[in-house]
């Protein structure tokens, strides 16, 4: 042995034992991948440093890829690759199906000892496991512009789920808010829906409406089990029907294509466009800086019954890979970033509900993130009552083939909105016959 | 000479063969070595996550028999492909001529037809959102200026491919527009003068010597425009993302959400070589008609 190798093997020997005996001098390095705009990943690199100044054996990389369909196209790749990241948020309607694939850390136990989340928002496989909770909770409320309603002399939407208006009630004060270039609304004479001003209630039409009428219908696109196909039962149809009728019978809804379609709440309640928008608590915002900015006196309102009174939730998960070679530090990483203490920042601006049941009945961590200016008096029974006691797990987190059976529902129904075919034409005729073999996995 | 060195024309296709071997390389690299592994991935079902299963033609069977989409992305293609084609290369064809005269100005006019071409299709698309927007895009507008009836464009599955067709047609003319000039210019002067010696009008000199004289420069656009229309996806991803009811979900497209939205890889992989077949057919068959309308200067005629 030269004299040099025997200099660099004692100095590793040395090495070797002040590691040992300082323990984990090596941090664990964990990489997080996320999705975001130049302010998430702003916002996200804080975070991140937050979590390391607490625990600083770990050193996480936060990596962001584009937006979430970008997202998504780069975690597959990477996946092809057999190099994931360790933890990231993911794609809402591919979850299961990676869980399935056995992509991601079965976090049943984990979610077990922690303190409970929200049961709407944890993403479940068939066989059981839960892969992934919602970091937070979404769920679908009324906006409204104040002032129209003022100068219709008609009272604000109930924001208490006990005086929840009717479907009938919800449609009768649409009509009153709606008006033409004339000034008439549906109920008069003469009234011309191909040039309305102001519209009654803006309803959408992608997934998340729909669904939620349909369980307030006591329908649904499954059983809430998620075993068995309910799209074309008479409570699923009658709810999409009556949506489609807003917009083709009681012209109080905007049509797809014919009118301008609005590009956001905020805008539309602020340009008068339409008085009544049913959108998500995300938009508190957005809604919450156009008040600030732009003086918009606006309020917030639970949605009409059907059948029931019924909202859904939504909201993107974090997940932990199969692949990490540092399980400790990813879960450790991941119980941070689902503690809504560290989402307190997104909470308090109002873009997010908590993942914790605890955050909305205790007073004093209701206070935290509610207790301030962005959050209107009716806040709590409009929305933290309202989400709590009367939110449903939508087919997302639970059916694997959600999203390859919306491809076609999307399409179809599509004539539906337009008033060109009957919702129980387009379900019986043209959907069930394409998306139950995709249901059944065939 | 002597038997030690290699005679001068081995020597010269050891150094032309050494000169082309990066492109050769890159062929096989990037292109046909991807090619060879798409139509293995084509014959299994791998959704990315878990090793992909051996399953023969299957994919292939499934897209032409029981597919909910194929079938009709076909159709919404070709529908697009004949459109764009026949639109770009008429479209330029009457521009180049314009651009051709000696007019004031001619030079700001060829920047002005051209510089679609640079606009990225990202941006382009949604600029022309705001042109198709039904309520105030700027199209309804001077369709109601002149009390002609207002169109859905985008919005109506009647109208979306043509609306995407009038946007590609204006961005994609630049270059088939450069090129169309180039042939007018050189058609020879004597050949025009003849014409008009024997008294033809412009019509005559088109028909009888322009478009024969181009012919071979119409047959190069139309054939790279078919295959470039082929492979729409940015307008319709941007715009439409292949509505409404699935009157825009170009293949290619449809490939795209099967592959990479869908996890669906050996569907996406057994699409791309449909669509390759189809393409090369396609082409095959211009080529086989160019013999009658393609003239090239020299031959017998």
């Amino acid at each position: 042995m030269s004299k040099g190798v025997r200099y660099v093997a004692a100095f590793a020997m040395l090495f070797l034992l002040v590691t040992a005996a300082t323990g984990a001098a090596a941090p664990a390095n964990i990489q997080y991948a996320y999705w975001g705009d130049q302010n998430e990943e702003t916002s996200t690199l804080a975070l991140l440093k937050a979590f390391m100044d607490k625990n600083p054996g770990i050193q996480v990389d936060g990596v962001r890829f584009g937006t979430n369909t970008e997202f998504n196209d780069k975690i597959t790749t990477l996946a092809a690759a057999g190099t994931l990241p360790d933890v990231s948020v993911f794609y809402e309607p591919n979850v299961l199906t990676w869980g399935m694939a056995g992509k991601f850390v079965d976090l049943t136990d984990f979610y077990r000892k922690g303190p409970a989340k929200l049961d709407a928002i944890k993403f479940i496989t068939p066989d059981g496991k839960i892969v992934g909770v919602s970091v937070a909770n979404e769920v679908q409320v009324i906006w409204y512009n104040k002032k129209i309603f003022d100068d219709a002399h008609l009272p604000y939407p109930p924001a208490e789920a006990s005086k929840a208006w009717t479907w009938d009630q919800f449609v009768a004060v649409s009509k009153k808010l709606t008006r033409d270039a004339n000034g008439k609304t549906p109920n008069d004479a003469g009234f011309d829906p191909a040039n309305i001003r102001t519209f009654g209630a803006w309803v959408q039409q992608w997934w998340m409406p729909w669904l939620t009428f349909a369980a307030a219908n006591g329908g649904g696109l499954t059983t809430p089990d998620g075993k068995k196909l309910i799209l074309d039962s008479p409570a699923t149809i009658d709810a999409i029907q009556k949506m489609a009728d807003l917009i083709n019978v009681h012209h109080v809804s905007p049509t797809p294509g014919t009118q301008q379609i609005p590009t956001a709440a905020a805008t539309a309640l602020l340009s008068g466009q339409v008085a009544m928008a049913m959108d998500g608590t995300w938009d508190l915002l957005s809604i919450g800086t156009t008040k600030d900015q732009q003086g918009l006196d606006f309020g917030i309102g639970v949605l009409p019954k059907m059948k029931t009174l019924a909202t859904t939730s939504v909201g993107t998960p974090e997940v932990v890979y199969k692949s990490t070679k540092n399980l400790d530090a990813s879960l450790t990483l991941l119980r941070f970033l689902m503690d809504p203490n560290s989402s307190l920042p997104l909470l308090q601006n109002g873009i997010w509900l908590p993942n914790e049941k605890q955050w909305y009945t205790d007073k004093a961590l209701l206070d935290r993130w509610i207790g301030n200016p962005r959050h209107p008096p009716e806040y709590k029974t409009a929305v933290v009552d309202f989400a709590l006691n009367y939110s449903h797990q939508l087919p997302l987190y639970i059916v694997p083939t959600f999203a390859k059976m919306d491809d076609v529902i999307e399409a179809a129904l599509g004539q539906v909105w337009l008033g060109q075919k009957s919702a129980n034409d387009v379900i019986k005729n043209e959907i069930m016959p394409k998306i139950t073999p995709i249901f059944q996995g065939k | 000479m002597k038997r030690r060195h290699l005679r001068a024309d081995a020597l010269e296709a050891v150094s032309g063969y050494l000169f082309a071997s990066p492109v050769i390389l890159g062929l096989l690299v990037w292109v046909i070595a991807p090619m060879i592994g798409v139509l293995l991935i084509s014959l299994t079902d791998w959704n990315v996550l878990t090793t992909p299963a051996w399953v023969g033609i299957k994919n292939y069977v499934k897209l032409f028999t029981t597919d909910l989409y194929f079938w009709n992305t076909l159709k919404v293609t070709c529908y697009y492909v004949v459109l764009n084609t026949v639109g770009i290369t008429l479209y330029s064809l009457v521009v180049a001529m314009l651009l051709n005269q000696n007019i004031r100005g001619r030079g700001i006019y060829r920047t002005f037809f051209y510089l679609p071409s640079i606009v990225p299709i990202v941006a382009s698309s949604a600029l022309w959102l705001w042109l198709f927007n039904p309520e105030f895009g700027l199209f309804n507008m001077m369709l109601q200026a002149v009390h002609l009836p207002r169109s859905l464009w985008l919005q109506s599955p009647a109208t979306v491919v043509p609306s995407i067709a009038l946007m590609s047609i204006w961005q994609g003319a630049g270059n088939t527009i450069v090129i169309f000039l180039a042939a007018l210019q050189g058609v020879p002067r004597q050949l025009l003068e003849a014409v008009e010696i024997d008294g033809g009008n412009w019509w005559h000199r088109f028909r009888a010597i322009t478009l024969p004289m181009i012919s071979p420069v119409t047959f190069f656009n139309v054939i790279t425009g078919l295959i470039a229309s082929f492979t729409i996806f940015t307008q319709s991803y941007v715009m439409t993302t292949g509505g409404p009811n699935n009157a825009s979900l170009f293949y290619v497209l449809l490939l795209y959400r099967e592959g990479f939205q869908r996890n669906n890889l050996g569907g996406a992989a057994a699409l791309s070589w449909v669509l390759i077949v189809i393409v090369s057919l396609l082409s095959v068959l211009v080529f086989g008609t160019s013999r009658r309308w393609v003239y090239y200067e020299g031959e017998q005629g």
